[in-house]
């Protein structure tokens, strides 16, 4: 019997930016049937290699690129994967939700065949609901996108990804697709993605949730500094090799150790804290640590961010910030001791919405702009443009008023009035609420860069994954009390509600 | 509030509360703006020129004459001034209801210091001027650090004044051992131009630098945006908020003093009048150059275009009652206008 053909083969893949190898040599092959999948973490070269395949990169002389047997010609464009066989799912799954399911298949089979044939729409209308029940899923195409659910929105995208793809040849790349889903939604998806691979597809399967890679796929390449470290079949791996696969060095621990900042300084030590709501709270917070707090609405979540901000005053405990003891009368005096609050309420504390993008970014700082009194507002303006870029703010020219700014762009912009203060307490209460997938990551990526800067950073959510994934430990808070210090291997989301809510039960 | 009176969005500029300028005040793109928008920047300034041309060809021998426009710019100076006082406390989204009667306080100390004390004209000028900073700053301290509604603690304060003034006046009109130097200020020319025609330049430019090129000008419209968010950001509300009523409890000082110096005396009645006028110059203002925020060019353009309208009409032979039924019509169209141009525009 013949060794199957690989569906996607990958050799001595490098992408060369200005002054850094993004990608470096990486192979690795998906077979018909295979859910593969790559890890790496942030900055590894995953998304890197994503976007070579994509097209969306050039990658470098001497780079080669098989899909279903055959030499691609590089480079080639994203519109030309496509017809290649490659079909992309990314987080944004760039659906129209103001279309019907059938409208956004027909969008995506390209204009040209859009216009030069008349759609029957009866019988496509036959054939896509057949494709969502052969996954498992019962999506009436006529249904308006929006009102799906974002699995079935995935489904949907998958679909149009798939429905050109020649049949042995597809390959389907799927990037972080349960970054939104719930845990139902995840399990829907698995029972369709393992239906397509009946089918010959290979899958290339992008995720942070080490679980899911047990649980999905037969095999992982681990991808750091933008070489490929090892491809291992998932069943002879254990969590902890693959963790210490992707970190770079054997682990004591599960997740990155809790004293992973043990050697740092102290920069914040909280001592039996109480307001309005918060009652006996401790802890303390290193520089370069990410402290997540999880806690429901009125947990006194947003309270502890305010006290610790100046915004409001504490009822008793004390503030250490350097060992001295502090207590701010002003959020000006918080300011000026470098710590910086990015609030709940974007549009009606985070800014004023009515200025301009650029004003808001200086108002903390407005004095710097300013020679004897007087703005230099051209220096204000090239400062702002030169932010709006750094922190990709679109649109990019700061001039427009903050209000006109999408919800994503609108937290960017606010960050980017805090961290260009290089604040060494950055706290930020719900940062990705009502934030759309791309800012998010981008939101976490500057969160992330903040830290290793040295700031100390102080995260609030009610995304508990989050927390599991971007934070060294996490708080958990319950009526204004500590209930919970999460480090290690205990920080998982499951552990976070169980705290969050159980104890409310047994009250 | 438990006062149950909530008057802080009522303090918007026209036209803004729920379809925001497409221009921020800063860094606004001018060239990209819908022509709707752009006519609404500069339609108050066409009305004027407009009314001073049709007056002209209406009554070449009185209205196109020097006396007259140096009638209008030197009796409409006072309000000028004081119509720039009440837009700072609007900015910072307050109403300051008692910028009149301090006018009148202003009035009545310039002229009773000297008359009835019998001091130098420096001394009353710096009593009167003290006296309508210090109501100012009395404003800013109950607004501020008591928390008591601005629209309610100015309103009071205004009452207070006129009360405070008939009783150190009896009633009296000032008139006697009134200083030269003080009618001069009201009276006299410098190079043919009036010398409250002066003042209001001076005042004009000194508060539009500070409102478009200083920091502080900046932070009293962010706290006009949102109070909480400009304190999140690091401003200190409370000693803004205390700035901007005690400026204009000074402007009202200013415009006070050469109110009464224009008259060549002091008279106890003088004041409140002054208030609405000087409110309906800072909205129809608010429509102009940078429409949808309070800014000292509108507001000046705003004082003349009305009272050129008015001047033109009388010299028609319209009657006096005219005075203050164009004023109101003249607000409300031009508020209304605002808004229609600002929807077609969106």
């Amino acid at each position: 019997m013949a060794v199957p053909r690989p569906v996607l083969s990958v050799r001595n893949l490098s992408k060369t930016f200005p002054g850094q190898r993004a990608l470096d040599g990486v192979s690795l092959d998906v077979m018909p049937g295979e859910i593969h999948a790559l890890v790496g973490e942030n900055g590894s070269g995953k998304s890197t290699l994503i976007k070579c395949l994509s097209g969306y990169h050039e990658p470098d002389h001497g780079s080669e690129i098989r899909l279903g047997g055959v030499t691609l010609a590089l480079p080639y464009s994203p519109s030309h994967a496509h017809d290649l066989g490659f079909a992309f799912i990314h987080q944004d799954l760039g659906l129209i939700p103001s279309l019907t399911v059938l409208e956004n298949l027909a969008l995506g089979r390209g204009f040209a065949t859009w216009l030069g044939h008349r759609i029957r729409w009866r019988s496509e209308n036959e054939r896509a609901r057949k494709v969502f029940a052969d996954f498992g899923y019962d999506i009436d195409p006529s249904t308006l996108v929006r009102h799906l659910s974002t699995s079935e929105r995935t489904i949907v995208a998958i679909a149009r990804g798939l429905q050109d793809a020649r049949e042995t040849a597809g390959l389907l790349v799927l990037d972080e697709p349960t970054a939104a889903l719930a845990e139902t939604e995840v399990r829907r998806l698995f029972a369709a993605l393992r239906r397509m691979t009946v089918r010959g597809v290979g899958i290339l399967y992008v995720s942070h949730r080490l679980e899911e890679i047990f649980e999905i796929s037969q095999r992982v390449t681990i991808i750091r500094d933008g070489r490929h470290v090892a491809t291992r079949s998932t069943a002879d791996l254990s969590e902890r090799a693959l963790v210490s696969l992707i970190v770079g060095k054997p682990l004591d621990k599960y997740y990155p150790p809790a004293d992973s900042t043990a050697g740092r300084k102290q920069l914040l030590k909280v001592s039996n804290l109480a307001g309005r709501r918060l009652r006996d709270v401790s802890f303390t917070l290193r520089e370069g640590e990410i402290l997540g707090v999880a806690g429901l609405l009125g947990s006194g979540r947003s309270e502890l961010a305010r006290i610790l901000f100046g915004a409001q005053q504490r009822v008793s405990g004390s503030i250490l910030i350097d060992g001295q003891a502090i207590r701010f009368r002003s959020p000006a005096q918080a300011i000026d001791s470098g710590i910086a609050l990015v609030p709940e309420d974007r549009r009606r504390h985070g800014a004023i919405p009515r200025m301009s993008v650029a004003a808001n970014m200086t108002l903390p700082d407005l004095t710097e702009f300013a020679t004897l009194g007087t703005l230099r507002k051209r220096a204000e303006r090239e400062f702002a443009q030169q932010l709006a870029e750094t922190f990709s703010i679109v649109p990019r020219d700061p001039g427009r008023p903050f209000y006109v700014l999408s919800g994503g762009n609108q937290q960017k912009a606010i960050l980017a009035k805090w961290m260009h203060l290089n604040p060494r307490l950055l706290i930020l209460d719900e940062p990705v609420q009502g934030v759309d997938i791309g800012s998010k990551t981008e939101i976490y990526e500057m969160i992330e860069a903040a830290a290793a800067h040295g700031a100390g950073v102080l995260v609030i959510t009610s995304e508990f994954d989050d927390l599991a994934h971007l934070c060294d430990r996490v708080l958990v808070l319950r009526e204004g009390r500590v209930v919970g210090e999460l480090v290690g291997d205990e920080l998982q989301r499951e552990r976070m509600l169980q705290l969050v809510y159980l104890a409310r039960k047994s009250a | 509030m438990s006062d149950g009176i909530d008057t802080s969005s009522s303090t918007d500029a026209p036209g803004t509360d729920d379809t925001p300028s497409e221009s921020s005040r800063f860094g606004r793109e001018r060239g990209s703006a819908p022509l709707a928008v752009r006519l609404s920047r500069i339609a108050l300034p066409v009305i004027l020129v407009g009314f001073i041309v049709f007056f002209s060809f209406a009554r070449p021998d009185r209205f196109f004459t020097v006396d007259n426009f140096k009638t209008i710019l030197a009796t409409q100076s006072v309000l000028a001034i004081l119509a720039i006082a009440t837009i700072i406390p609007l900015i910072i989204g307050e109403f300051d209801l008692s910028v009149g009667a301090n006018l009148g306080l202003a009035a009545i100390v310039v002229t009773g210091v000297a008359s009835e004390q019998g001091q130098s004209f420096t001394v009353s000028v710096i009593a009167a001027l003290g006296a309508s900073t210090a109501v100012g700053l009395i404003n800013g301290v109950l607004v501020a650090k008591v928390g008591v509604n601005a629209f309610i603690s100015t309103l009071a304060m205004s009452t207070i004044i006129a009360g405070s003034v008939l009783w150190y006046t009896g009633g009296n009109v000032f008139y006697e051992n009134i200083p030269s130097t003080l009618l001069t200020l009201g009276q006299g020319e410098i190079g043919g131009i009036p010398i409250p025609v002066l003042f209001l330049a001076g005042v004009s430019i000194v508060i539009w630098y500070m409102l478009e090129h200083v920091p502080v000008g900046r932070y009293l419209h962010a706290l006009g945006g949102s109070k909480e968010a400009a304190r999140l950001s690091g401003l200190h509300v409370v000693a803004l908020t205390l700035f901007a009523f005690t400026l204009a409890g000074f402007l009202a000082g200013i415009a006070g003093v050469l109110q009464s110096a224009t008259l060549g005396s002091g008279n106890p009645t003088v004041g409140p009048q002054f208030l609405l006028p000087a409110f309906a110059a800072a909205f129809l203002g608010a429509t102009a150059i940078t429409p949808g925020t309070y800014n000292v060019v509108g507001t000046v353009v705003a004082v003349f275009t009305l009272q050129t309208g008015i001047i033109g009409l009388q010299l028609m032979g319209v009657p006096f009652f005219v005075e203050p039924i164009f004023t109101g019509v003249a607000l409300i169209l031009a508020v209304a206008v605002t808004r229609f141009l600002r929807r077609e525009a969106l």
